[in-house]
C-alpha cells in the first residue's frame, strides 16, 4: 500500500510537465496581425495586442505594435523585443495582408503559420485595399477590440455568401494546386468614412493577388462555385418608371441553388459551362402582385436576365484576373486527364477557354403577402 | 492476481485486438504521406488495400505452419525447423530485430512529441515515461496485456471520429481519376504500405497461446487484418481528399495536420487530443514488441518466464533511444529497420514453411512434452 502511494506521488510530480508550461500572465496574446511590404522588399508586421492593465469595469483596449524585418518571423521577433512578456500567436483571429504584399506571393507570408504547430490555422485571412497596418488601428464604436470587429465582419460576410469560407489552412491545398485558384475576402476603407467595408472578393492568380470582384459578382461567383451559405441577397432593378423610385426594385434572397459544371474539349478548345438554377424568395417588392401568374413570370424573366448579366461579368473578370476559382483545371485533371496532360501550361490556356455561365431563376416564395 | 496469472491463454477476440493495437502505432501518423511519397500519389489508399491482401496471404502461411506446430510459438518453431544452433541464432536475430523496432518506436514517438507538443521537455523524460509504463504492463502475462489492449481499443473509434470532420471540407476531385498513377506505382507503393502494417508477425507467436481451433484463430486474424487495412485505407483516403496532391508532399504527418485545421467551440487544438490518444496506441505497440522480444530472450536462455527479461530489454531500448541522433539518422535507421522488417515478416514465413515441408518437420511429441512449459509462457 505504502509502495503504491509513493508510486502515485512520483507520478503526480512527474506528470505535471514543468518544461512546457506557458503561463498566461507571462504571455502577450496576439489577436490579429497584418503584413505589408516595404518599398525595399522588407516585411512590415503589425500586431494588435489587448492591453493587460485594463481593469474589470474598464473596456478592453488594444494596442498596435509594428516592426520591420527581412522575414515575417524576424519582424515578429522584433515585435517581441518591444513588448513585455512573450508574444504568442496561438489565439490570433484575423490575419490581414496588404494589397502590395499579396501581389508578390501570398504563401511567403503564410509559411510561418504552416510550420509552427502552435499557430492558429483556423484564423481568418483577408486582403486589404492599400496597406494592411492601418486597418488594425481603426476605431470602431462598440467594438473596443478591432480584432473582434474584423472577425465578426468576416464571419457575417461568410454567412451572407459575400466572402468565401476560408481560413489559413483551407487556402493551403488550393495554393498548391495547379488546377485551382484561391479567392479571399477583400476589405477596404472608404474615403468618406472611417469604417471598414467588407463586401468584395480578392482574386488570385496562383499565389499572386490579381484582381477584385464587386459584391454582386462576388456572391454570384460563390453561387457558381456551389458555395451558398446561410443567405445571399440581391437587389435588382426590374422597372424604370415607377414612383417612388423604390418601387422599381425587388430584393430577393437565394433560397437554394442547383449547379452543374461541365467541361468538354471540342476542336481543341476547352468549353466550361456552369448551369445554375437559382431559386429565390422575394423579400421586398412594394409593387406587389405575385398573385398574378403573368407578373411572377415577368419578374422571373427580368431577374434571370439580370443574373445572367452578372454571371457573364463574373466569368469575364475571372478570366481577366487569370483566376481559376471554379477549379476548371482540377475538373479536367479529375475527369479528363488526357486533356489536362495536353494543357499543362494551364495558366496560359485558362484565360482563353470558353467559360460560360447559364443561369435560370425562379421565384419560389414571396413572403406572407402576395 | 494469482488466479489471473494461471491463465496463460487468450481468446481469439483478444488475439485480434492485441495484434491490431500492435500494428496501429507510431507509423499511423505518417502512413498516408509515406505511401503517397512512394509513388502511388493519391492512389495510395489502393496500395494499402493491396498490402492488406499480401498480409492476408502471410496469415494463411502462418496457418499452414501452425497446423504443423499447433502448440509452439515462432521461436520454438525456429528451433525445431532449423535445428538447435541455427534455430537459436535465428531467435537471436529476431529478438534483436524486435528490440530495434522498439527503439525506433521510441525515437519517433519522442521526436513527434517534440515537434508537435513538448518542444522543451527533455527527451529522456518523454522516452522514460513511455518505457516505464510499458515495462509495468509488459512484465505481466499475455492475458493481462491482451486485456489492456482490448480496453484501449475504444480509442480507435475516437481516431476515426476526429478525422470525420475533414469531410466537411473535402475535395473529392483530388483523388480522381482513380488509378491514374498506374499499376506499377501502386504496386511499388504497396511495399511502403506493408511496412506500415508491420506487427502482424505477432500472430505466429500468439497463435499457440490462443484458445480455440485453428480455424477460429485464423478467422480472428483475418478480422484483425481487414480492420486495420480498412482503417488505414480510410485515413489515407481522408488525407488525400483534404490536402491537394501538391501539398501532401510538404506534410509528413498529414493526419495530425488535418485534425489541427479544425477547431470546435470549446476545443481549440484538437490535434493535442489526438496526440494523447495516439500516445496510448504507441504504447500498446511498444508493449507488443517488448513482450515478444522478452519471450524470445526467455526461450534463448531456456527459461519459462518472460517477465525477468522485460526490464533488461526496457533498459536497452531506453539507452539506445536517448542516445544522440539527428533527423537524417532517424530517417535512415527507421527505413533500414522497416526494410529488415519486411524480410522478417514477408519472406521468413515462406522459408519456414518450405523447410518444414521439405524436411517433413513437424511438432514432435518429444518437443511437445519437453518444451511444454516454455511454449505456454
Amino acid at each position: 500500500m505504502i509502495k503504491k502511494m509513493i508510486l502515485l506521488l512520483c507520478c503526480l510530480i512527474l506528470m505535471s510537465g514543468c518544461w512546457d508550461s506557458r503561463y498566461l500572465k507571462d504571455t502577450q496574446l496576439i489577436y490579429s496581425g497584418s503584413f505589408d511590404l516595404e518599398e525595399d522588399g522588407q516585411v512590415k508586421t503589425s500586431v494588435s495586442i489587448p492591453r493587460a492593465d485594463t481593469g474589470q469595469d474598464q473596456q478592453a483596449q488594444a494596442r498596435v505594435v509594428t516592426a520591420i524585418g527581412n522575414t515575417v518571423r524576424q519582424s515578429r521577433l522584433r515585435i517581441d523585443q518591444e513588448v513585455s512578456g512573450r508574444l504568442d500567436a496561438a489565439k490570433t483571429r484575423v490575419i490581414l495582408i496588404g494589397e502590395e504584399a499579396a501581389k508578390t506571393d501570398v504563401y511567403s507570408f503564410l509559411d510561418v503559420f504552416y510550420r509552427d504547430p502552435r499557430s492558429p490555422l483556423n484564423a481568418y485571412l483577408a486582403i486589404t485595399s492599400g496597406k494592411a497596418g492601418p486597418y488594425l488601428e481603426v476605431n470602431v464604436e462598440n467594438h473596443p477590440l478591432v480584432s473582434e470587429y474584423l472577425r465578426d465582419l468576416i464571419d457575417a460576410g461568410e454567412q451572407a455568401t459575400i466572402f468565401p469560407v476560408t481560413n489559413i489552412q483551407f487556402v493551403c491545398p488550393i495554393l498548391f494546386d495547379p488546377g485551382q485558384d484561391v479567392i479571399l475576402p477583400y476589405l477596404n476603407i472608404k474615403e468618406d468614412s472611417e469604417d471598414i467595408h467588407g463586401n468584395q472578393i480578392a482574386l488570385f492568380n496562383e499565389r499572386k493577388f490579381s484582381g477584385t470582384l464587386g459584391t454582386e459578382e462576388g456572391t454570384m461567383l460563390l453561387l457558381l462555385m456551389d458555395k451558398l451559405k446561410r443567405t445571399a441577397n440581391f437587389t435588382v432593378k426590374v422597372t424604370d418608371d415607377k414612383y417612388p423610385r423604390v418601387n422599381n426594385f425587388i430584393t430577393v434572397q437565394v433560397a437554394g441553388i442547383e449547379r452543374d459544371l461541365t467541361v468538354v474539349e471540342e476542336a481543341g478548345r476547352i468549353h466550361a459551362d456552369v448551369n445554375l438554377i437559382i431559386k429565390v424568395n422575394a423579400i421586398e417588392y412594394p409593387e406587389d402582385g405575385f398573385a398574378e401568374r403573368e407578373i411572377t413570370v415577368e419578374l422571373n424573366e427580368k431577374l434571370g436576365e439580370h443574373f445572367q448579366d452578372v454571371a457573364n461579368r463574373t466569368m469575364k473578370q475571372l478570366q481577366e484576373a487569370n483566376c481559376d476559382a471554379l477549379g476548371i483545371g482540377r475538373e479536367l485533371m479529375a475527369f479528363q486527364r488526357d486533356v489536362w496532360l495536353r494543357n499543362t501550361n494551364w495558366k496560359e490556356v485558362y484565360p482563353n477557354i470558353e467559360l460560360h455561365a447559364h443561369t435560370k431563376t425562379e421565384i419560389v416564395k414571396h413572403g406572407i403577402i402576395n | 492476481m494469482n488466479n489471473q496469472n494461471q491463465k496463460n491463454t487468450i481468446t481469439p477476440s483478444q488475439l485480434a485486438l492485441f495484434v491490431i493495437q500492435t500494428q496501429v502505432g507510431v507509423g499511423v501518423l505518417s502512413m498516408p504521406f509515406s505511401v503517397f511519397d512512394a509513388g502511388a500519389k493519391t492512389d495510395g489508399w489502393i496500395s494499402i488495400l493491396l498490402a492488406g491482401l499480401v498480409v492476408q496471404i502471410i496469415i494463411f502461411v502462418y496457418m499452414f505452419i501452425s497446423k504443423r506446430y499447433p502448440t509452439s510459438n515462432l521461436y520454438l518453431i525456429l528451433e525445431s525447423v532449423f535445428g538447435k544452433w541455427l534455430g537459436k541464432f535465428l531467435i537471436l536475430i529476431h529478438v534483436v530485430y524486435f528490440i530495434s523496432v522498439g527503439v525506433i518506436i521510441l525515437i519517433l514517438f519522442s521526436s513527434i512529441l517534440t515537434v508537435w507538443a513538448f518542444p522543451s521537455t527533455p527527451q529522456f523524460f518523454k522516452v522514460g515515461i513511455a518505457v516505464f509504463t510499458a515495462w509495468y504492463l509488459a512484465k505481466e502475462n499475455v492475458r493481462v496485456i491482451a486485456r489492456f489492449h482490448v480496453i484501449v481499443s475504444v480509442l480507435l473509434v475516437i481516431v476515426i471520429l476526429l478525422t470525420v470532420t475533414a469531410f466537411t471540407h473535402a475535395e473529392f476531385r483530388y483523388v480522381l481519376p482513380i488509378g491514374h498513377t498506374g499499376i506499377t506505382n501502386i504496386i511499388l507503393s504497396a511495399k511502403a504500405a506493408t511496412l506500415s502494417l508491420l506487427g502482424f508477425e505477432l500472430f505466429i507467436i500468439l497463435f499457440a497461446k490462443t484458445e480455440g481451433t485453428l480455424k477460429t484463430k485464423v478467422k480472428a486474424a483475418t478480422i484483425a487484418n481487414v480492420t486495420v487495412t480498412l482503417i488505414y485505407a480510410y485515413l489515407a483516403f481522408t488525407c488525400y481528399i483534404f490536402f491537394s496532391p501538391e501539398e501532401i508532399g510538404l506534410v509528413p504527418e498529414p493526419i495530425l495536420y488535418l485534425i489541427k485545421s479544425f477547431s470546435f467551440i470549446v476545443l481549440e487544438r484538437t490535434d493535442l487530443i489526438f496526440l494523447t490518444v495516439w500516445m496510448v496506441s504507441v504504447l500498446t505497440s511498444f508493449v507488443g514488441y517488448l513482450y515478444i522480444a522478452s519471450l524470445g530472450t526467455a526461450i534463448l536462455f531456456n527459461k519459462t518466464n518472460h517477465s525477468p527479461f522485460v526490464w533488461g530489454i526496457c533498459l536497452i531500448t531506453f539507452l539506445f533511444s536517448v542516445s544522440p541522433h539527428n533527423v537524417l539518422r532517424i530517417g535512415e535507421i527507421s527505413e533500414l529497420i522497416s526494410n529488415i522488417g519486411g524480410v522478417f515478416s514477408f519472406i521468413f514465413p515462406f522459408v519456414i514453411l518450405a523447410v518444414a515441408l521439405l524436411f517433413k518437420r513437424k511438432e514432435s511429441n518429444e518437443s511437445k512434452t519437453g518444451k511444454k512449459g516454455v511454449s505456454s509462457t
